[in-house]
């Protein structure tokens, strides 16, 4: 179950459940490079991230925008769970907000697993990508949110088939709601409500969406799956 | 150190865990730390043979308590069995023991449907529902109690080859049911999974291997292999342990990729 010697790439690793991610990688014996927008709390998530003798990175990059060619070391797990929320009606969004929410979380999770493939074919890796059980519950004001993440699991299946046979894995979490700064600002009202329909009357933690991208990172025959974790929330889909 | 993947000091019912996949989900549960593991099936040569031969491994205790499992009565008196050596209190179900029986549809026999969907589906529902008190006890709000159907990519495919018709519908049926189970059983600290495997060799899958062809299915899988038994071993370790306590009603697909693949075939 270890990830010694195993170099990962975490998006949005500097809060959340990418940090989380890279803390479990990092405490079972990975190196990881983590990145998000904001070069200081990238650079000090990445600097209080356990055994800091394998020299984990933190890498300010956009991930709506291509990479450059700058090399990178050999990369044997990418982790795209750079997200942004969706916090209005459709007929309250602005295009930016369109575009910022459909680049971010889908684009960047295509553009960052494409810069990638390479090394990854290399190493005989695998990819996990994050996506949301708000992408297949009809829920109001999730509209774009849902049409980004139900498109990282149509990338995420055919990527399986198309990279499976040269040896690398891609697969989902699709977690439900997890307690972080995204779910910080519903309304305590919501989220009461929300958990009603939880069967197990809670939000998960990021802690727990790590343990499953750990298991995802070790599982070698789990391939072109997507994995909900969210309590029992998405049942009826 | 971070939480494990592991079942240290938890005690488990592995039905059919005489061989094939319920064998692998014991092996994966010993290795986890389990501290006991009771086996069903039906012939009770085989099970105690199971029984002898991992308790060699020096790990936990397995304990064979054989029978058929379609008979309610005998499945009562197993976990009741099972109740009273571990003080009313059981960690995991693993309700695994399945059939399936291919004829063409033409002459497909009522007493195939029939047969498959009572082990299949009925005796899950039975399973469940007998051993829920006793994972009740065992559960917690932080580390809940866990039942692990065995579903299958069959559940998701409508064409067979093989005239399997009750086997497919009865997939299909044990995915639904995890699903509603999991709504019923996780505010009382039960967690209910499926696992849905692709083609595994065991005793039930080899006639079927060897009528589609063991080299293209494994040239059609997109990892270029069938399952192994470490990989349900570590599926089966993965869900039962502390790491997997907020999963609850997923259906998780071990297949390599094969379901998505279009030259892959059931
Ligand atoms: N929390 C939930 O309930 C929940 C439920 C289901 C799915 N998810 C998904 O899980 C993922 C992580 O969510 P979270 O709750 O951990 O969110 P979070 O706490 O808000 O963290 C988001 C992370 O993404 C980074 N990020 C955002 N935009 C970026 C960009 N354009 N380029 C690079 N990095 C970017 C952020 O850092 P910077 O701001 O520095 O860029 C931060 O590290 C998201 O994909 C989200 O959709 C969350
Ligand atoms: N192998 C695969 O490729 C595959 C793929 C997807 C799903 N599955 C599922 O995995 C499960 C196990 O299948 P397998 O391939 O491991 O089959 P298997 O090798 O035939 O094993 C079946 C097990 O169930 C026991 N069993 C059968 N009928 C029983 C009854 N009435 N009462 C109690 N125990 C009974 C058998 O022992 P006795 O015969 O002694 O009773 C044996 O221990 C099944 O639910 C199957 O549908 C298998």
């Amino acid at each position: 179950m270890s990830l010694t010697g195993k170099i990962a790439l975490i998006t949005g690793g500097s809060r959340g459940i990418g940090y989380s991610i890279a803390r479990l990688f990092a405490e079972n014996g990975g190196k990881c490079i983590i990145v998000s927008r904001n070069l200081d709390s990238v650079q000090k998530a990445a600097r209080s991230l356990p055994f800091p003798e394998r020299k984990h990175l933190g890498v300010s990059h956009n991930v709506s925008q291509p990479w450059t060619d700058d090399p990178f070391e050999p990369i044997d797990i990418v982790v795209n769970a750079a997200g942004i929320p969706q916090n209005s009606l459709l007929m309250r969004l602005k295009t930016e907000e369109i575009d910022a929410l459909i680049d971010t979380n889908l684009k960047g999770s295509i553009l960052t697993t494409k810069k990638f493939v390479p090394s990854l074919l290399k190493t005989k890796g695998c990819i996990v990508h994050v996506s949301s059980v708000l992408g297949s519950i009809g829920s109001p004001g999730s509209s774009v949110y849902a049409a980004s993440k139900v498109g990282i699991e149509g990338f995420s299946r055919s990527l399986a088939a198309e990279l499976g046979p040269k040896g690398v894995r891609s697969n989902v979490i699709v977690p439900g709601l997890v307690e972080t700064d995204m779910t910080k600002t519903i309304a305590p009202k919501i989220l009461e409500q929300m958990k009603t329909k939880i069967p197990l009357a809670r939000l998960g933690t990021p802690e727990e969406i790590a343990h499953t991208a750990l298991f995802l990172a070790t599982n070698n025959y789990i391939n072109g799956a997507s994995i909900r974790v969210d309590g029992g929330m998405s049942t009826s889909l | 150190m971070p939480l494990n993947f592991e079942v240290k000091g938890k005690t488990a019912l592995v039905t059919g865990g005489s061989r094939g996949l319920g064998l692998y989900a014991v092996q994966g549960l010993l290795k986890g730390g389990a501290k006991t593991v009771y086996i069903t099936a039906r012939k009770a040569s085989q099970c105690k043979e199971t029984e002898d031969e991992l308790n060699k491994l020096g790990l936990g205790k397995v304990v064979a308590l054989p029978g058929d499992i379609t008979n309610r009565d005998r499945l009562k008196e197993i976990i009741e069995e099972i109740g009273r050596r571990e003080n009313g209190k059981l960690d995991i179900v693993i309700a695994n023991a399945g059939a399936t029986w291919g004829a063409p549809f033409d002459e497909h026999p009522d007493e195939a449907i029939q047969k498959v969907l009572h082990l299949n589906v009925r005796s899950v529902f039975a399973t469940v529902q007998l051993a829920a008190p006793l994972l009740e006890k065992a559960g917690t709000p932080t580390d809940p109690s866990r039942v692990i159907t065995v579903g299958s990519v069959a559940g998701f495919l409508p064409h067979s080859e093989s005239g399997t018709f009750g086997y497919l519908a009865s997939k299909a049926a044990v995915h639904h049911l995890t699903k509603s189970l999991s709504a019923t059983l996780g505010p009382r600290n039960i967690t209910v999974n499926a696992i849905a495997p692709g083609f595994f060799p065991s005793k039930m899958a080899n006639g079927l291997l060897e009528k589609l062809g063991k080299e293209d299915m494994m040239k059609n899988n997109p990892r270029q292999r069938l399952g192994e038994p470490e990989d349900i071993e570590g599926l089966i370790l993965f869900l039962c342990s502390p790491a997997a306590s907020y999963i609850n009603g997923a259906i998780i697909v071990i297949d390599g990729g094969a379901r998505n693949a279009s030259k892959a075939k059931f």
